[in-house]
């Protein structure tokens, strides 16, 4: 999908779940998923030295991409607040999506799987490593992430805007529209509530 | 449990903001006796402090693995020997290599794969033939670009650059050595000469950032530096005068940008090079970028083609702005790629001369983009001097360079290079200072949306404004008097034909009442007018009130004369005392008492007044006001014109007092109309104190008229009283009239002249009579003088009454009553036959 269709098919998503419609937030999310595996996959193209591109970048990198040619066209009118809540959510599901899908690929690879070197062109990027932690972390945090958020859906939207969109505690209140020191009391919570449950 | 987690929550985050001593009493206090709670709360805070600061930090991409090297270190690579790793970039890793043949240090960069294709690899080997063609002394030369396939199969690209030692980025660079702002400015001329070269030879560095400018020590090759400036003739010699002229010339800083064209080469799509840089780095390089890079001002997508010389212009301001103030043009920490690009495309940059001399606030210039080893760190700075402040010609400079639009820049490096030197030789600049105007014009096009919002306050401001305005002028503004009776909006008729009541309001446009004035007696106050002395406005007026009120009042049976708008007393006149002693003895004809000679000025009341424009030369513009004061008791009185200001103009005698008058601005002559009372009447009619009959005459004041003599159909007989000769003189009797008949003319208003009159000659006179003085019965008769005081018209019914009284419907029809007849008689206006007959008849 090129930028500009990305675009497009960003604004018309979002004025759909503005509207209502219930496919909506599944196809927002579809649309953001393909863009920042995408980019993973061209910062990833060369592993070993593409030192330091913060996951979270991306979803920042995706947001200029997906909005910023919309808003110099359109004025305010598309990143209004509702809009960048949706997205961020969007975003850090994907990534979070992403982070997970990486570390199961590890997991089999640690399991047997080929060992890659430096990669050569684009050929293996696809199976390339994305992110440098422990495989059976993620696969933990995920499920223990994923009964956290059943029961306490506000405070993992908070880590989600934190951990996987990388927001700051400020941009994450904003979003919500709560006060900052409540979203930092909710992240540090949940911090402590997931950590517990980790390594109970 | 709903609340359950807020709850703990709360408590939470309580005892984890709460002093160490004090948290497990604030924990035991909150939990009370719910011992789970607490159970809860306490593993949470223990969790708390065991999970470390990694824990959830955001993950990274391509991390290194811990305890892994870089693989490259100690190969080698073309021929270059990978020492160490200098910086890691977005595009690639620069490493201190050492080239075998010639042997020297040299920086080279290598790229990341993934900024690889078939594409770029073609233009890499183009440019990178250009590039090597480069040579300045302030650039650091690029040796040689090429592929290199390792034995191992895996493909490198590489630039081998020159290497400068000891390199600190040029802002890190001039803070640690303390330069101060001639010093700043001269090494930023070193970085124009070099872009303005690389411009001239046809490549943009489309980079330009404090990163990209190291400044070091000589390079080894000197003598070879030497040699290309001579060859290349490097024409403004900035280095000829030393710019650190303190005895630190042996340090002498050499300035050499780096990367030069290496993103045009690298990226056709400048966009790809923000997007692909390190999270830190984003930002830092966002703000060198100017508004075209971002796609903004006006320019809906990013287009390779709007990117020239002047693009590199811009990033220059950037820098030199940041080197002269220690700040940034624009505050974008902190902010989203996002935003930071917005503003930079919409904002208006902080002016310069905004920031006192102050060092908070520096950027660290070492944080961002390829770090030498020694970044600050390791360099003590020497005492750092706060930076001059940036204002006048060097703000006008700086703010230039980073105009949004590039055809408002300066067009080549070389311009800003010669404002710069001009401005350090203290000489005029080229640029002027851009306008408020020109600016607000520049805003609006960049945000017509937001100038049409502004515009449109703008404009209710104004709308609203007016209405205030308005409003207060229609419910301040002064427009118009009411003379009324005390208590009764509505006039009796007789009030209203004689005009006469002991209450005067000053009413506004919208009918308020602004201000009153009032008369001890019912009948206290004879004439009041608002007038401008400028003839125009009448908010600069006076409110003139002739005062007849008894004893009692303030301005008993004076002329006042009171300020519009602050209601305070300016004049106030009556007759002077000095000319009634100066009287005659017999020139007071009928004496009603004994007392003959007590005339005294506070006897004389305002009877009647008007206003006409009767003198209107240069000395007296606007209105004169026409005032009778006459004695409470008798019929004598004086006829007086008075300025605005009081001052008397015109002063004549008159006995009988005067009911009405005019003025016929063409023939300049006043007419009155009078009861006829002077003694001689009884000589051309048997005068009786019950039969008066009317005078009409016309007078022609004159500005030398302050006589206080008689206005007298001849020449007075008694005394040596003076005699002021009307033009004109005219006596109107009924044939028949009733004793006690109360005359009321009325000149001209409110009747219309008939068509066939021209007002300029005539006035139409219409008198009431009413036999019993309460006009409970009312006849009129109506008719129409020249200016020469003759009878040419008579309405046998009067229209003109016929008109006023239809509208006072309260008044009753004049027809009930026959009309009187009228006979005239003339006055020769000259001296009676015999004097003294009259007397002794």
């Amino acid at each position: 999908m090129t930028p500009d269709t990305a675009t497009h098919a960003v604004t018309r998503l979002l004025d759909a779940i503005g509207a209502g419609e219930p496919d909506a937030r599944q196809r927002l999310w579809d649309v953001v998923y393909d863009e920042l595996r995408a980019m993973a996959r061209a910062h990833l193209a060369d592993e070993n030295r593409a030192k330091g591109l913060a996951a979270t970048t991306l979803v920042h990198e995706a947001y200029l991409k997906l909005f910023g040619k919309v808003e110099d066209a359109n004025g305010d009118g598309c990143a209004t607040f509702a809009n960048r809540r949706h997205f961020f959510g969007a975003a850090a599901n994907a990534m979070r999506r992403i982070l997970v899908d990486d570390a199961r690929h590890r997991a089999r690879l640690k399991r047997g799987g080929r060992v890659l070197g430096a990669a050569a062109g684009g050929s293996a990027v696809d199976e390339a490593v994305m992110f440098d932690t422990d495989p059976t972390d993620l696969i933990a945090l995920e499920e223990v992430l994923a009964r956290f958020e059943a029961e306490h859906p506000r405070a993992a939207e908070v880590v989600h805007l934190r951990y996987f969109a990388g927001l700051s505690v400020d941009q994450a209140a904003e979003l919500m529209g709560l006060a900052p020191r409540t979203v930092d009391s909710e992240w540090r919570m949940a911090r402590a509530w997931l950590y517990r449950a980790l390594t109970k | 449990m709903p609340n359950r987690w807020e709850t703990i929550l709360s408590i939470f985050d309580a005892v984890r903001h709460a002093p160490a001593a004090e948290q497990r009493a604030l924990l035991a206090d909150r939990c009370g006796s719910d011992s789970g709670l607490r159970a809860e709360v306490e593993s949470l805070l223990e969790n708390d402090s065991k999970a470390d600061a990694d824990f959830l930090r955001p993950k990274e991409i391509g991390e290194f693995r811990t305890g892994e090297t870089d693989p490259l270190i100690g190969q080698s690579v073309a021929g270059y020997t990978i020492k160490e790793s200098i910086a890691r970039g977005g595009m690639g890793t620069v490493y201190l290599a050492e080239q075998k043949s010639p042997r020297r240090d040299v920086a080279l960069k290598v790229l990341h794969t993934g900024y690889w294709s078939a594409a770029i690899a073609r233009r890499f080997e183009v440019e990178s033939r250009i590039l090597a063609h480069l040579r300045h002394p302030n650039i650091a030369q690029v040796y040689d670009a090429g592929t290199h396939r390792s034995e191992t199969g895996a493909t490198v690209h590489y630039f081998a650059m020159e290497y400068v030692p000891n390199a600190k980025p040029l802002t890190a660079f001039a803070n640690a050595s303390g330069l101060d702002q001639r010093e700043r400015i001269e090494l930023f001329l070193q970085l124009c000469d070099a872009v303005a070269y690389g411009h001239q030879k046809g490549v943009i560095h489309r980079d330009l950032k404090p990163a990209n400018v190291l400044v070091g020590e000589e390079s080894s090759n000197r003598a070879a530096t030497v040699r290309e400036r001579v060859l290349h003739g490097s024409t403004e010699q900035v280095n000829g005068k030393n710019p650190l002229p303190d005895g630190r010339g042996s340090e002498r800083p050499l300035l050499k940008v780096i990367d030069f064209g290496i993103a045009r080469t690298v990226d056709s799509d400048i966009a790809a090079t923000t997007m692909h840089t390190e999270a830190g780095q984003i930002l830092g390089t966002l703000a060198y970028m100017s508004p075209e890079q971002l796609g903004g001002a006006g320019t809906a997508t990013v287009n390779a083609m709007d990117i020239d010389t002047r693009s590199d212009v811009y990033s220059l301001g950037v820098i030199l702005y940041e080197l002269l103030t220690g700040r940034m043009p624009y505050d974008v920490s902190n902010m989203t790629i996002h935003s930071a690009a917005r503003i930079i495309c919409d904002q208006e940059p902080t002016r310069p001369s905004a920031f006192k001399n102050s060092r908070k606030g520096i950027n660290p210039a070492c944080g961002t983009g390829f770090q030498p080893v020694d970044c600050g760190t390791g360099f003590q700075p020497v005492q750092q001097p706060p930076l001059q402040p940036v204002n006048g010609d060097l703000e006008t400079i700086l703010l230039k360079c980073i105009e949004k639009q590039p055809a408002r820049r300066y067009q080549t490096v070389g311009d800003l290079s010669g404002d710069l030197r001009q401005f350090l030789r203290g000489e005029p600049i080229s640029t002027r200072p851009p306008t408020t105007y020109s600016r607000l014009l520049r805003w609006a096009a960049r945000r017509p949306k937001a100038a049409a919002i502004v515009m449109g306050v703008f404009l209710a401001f104004i709308i609203v404004g007016a209405a205030i305005v308005t409003i207060t002028y229609v419910r301040h503004t002064p427009t118009r008097l009411l003379l009324t009776k005390d208590g009764n909006p509505r006039d009796t008729l007789k009030q209203r034909l004689t005009r006469e009541g002991n209450l005067v309001e000053l009413i506004s446009h919208s009918g308020e009442v602004l201000r009153r004035w009032t008369a001890e007696d019912a009948s206290g106050i004879r004439c009041a007018f608002m007038l401008s002395k400028s003839g125009a406005f009448v908010a600069d007026g006076v409110v003139v009130i002739g005062y007849a009120a008894g004893f009692g009042s303030e301005h008993r049976n004076h002329l006042c004369a009171f300020d519009t708008a602050s209601g305070n007393l300016l004049w106030k006149r009556t007759v002077e005392q000095t000319i009634l002693d100066a009287m005659p003895d017999d020139a007071w004809p009928r004496p009603p008492h004994a007392k003959e000679r007590q005339y005294l000025s506070e006897d004389f009341a305002v009877a009647t007044g008007w206003y006409f424009d009767i003198f209107d030369d240069a000395d007296h513009p606007g209105m004169e006001l026409v005032i009778y004061h006459q004695h409470r008791l008798i019929s004598q009185g004086v006829l007086r014109i008075y300025d605005l200001d009081g001052n008397v103009l015109y002063s004549a005698w008159q006995d009988g007092g005067i009911s009405e008058a005019t003025w016929l601005p063409n023939k300049k002559l006043l007419i009155c109309i009078a009861p006829k009372a002077d003694r001689d009447e009884v000589s051309l009619g048997g005068e009786s104190p019950s039969r008066h009959p009317l005078v009409i005459f016309a007078i022609r004041p004159s500005l030398n008229g302050v006589s206080n003599a008689w206005i007298y159909p001849y020449e007075p007989a008694w005394g040596n009283a003076k005699w002021e000769k009307p033009v004109w003189y005219k006596t109107i009797c009924p044939k028949e009239f009733a004793c006690g008949w109360l005359f009321v003319p009325v000149l001209k208003e409110p009747f219309a002249l008939p068509s066939q009159y021209d007002p300029v000659e005539h006035i139409q006179v219409v008198l009431f009579a009413s036999p019993d003085s309460r006009f409970a019965k009312v006849g009129a008769v109506d008719f129409v003088i020249n200016s020469s005081g003759e009878l040419v018209h008579r309405n046998p019914l009067p229209d003109g009454a016929r008109q006023f009284f239809e509208a006072n419907p309260e008044a009753p029809h004049p027809s009930t009553i026959d009309l009187v007849e009228w006979n005239t008689k003339d006055f020769p206006c000259t001296q009676p036959a015999t004097k003294t007959s009259a007397v002794s008849e």
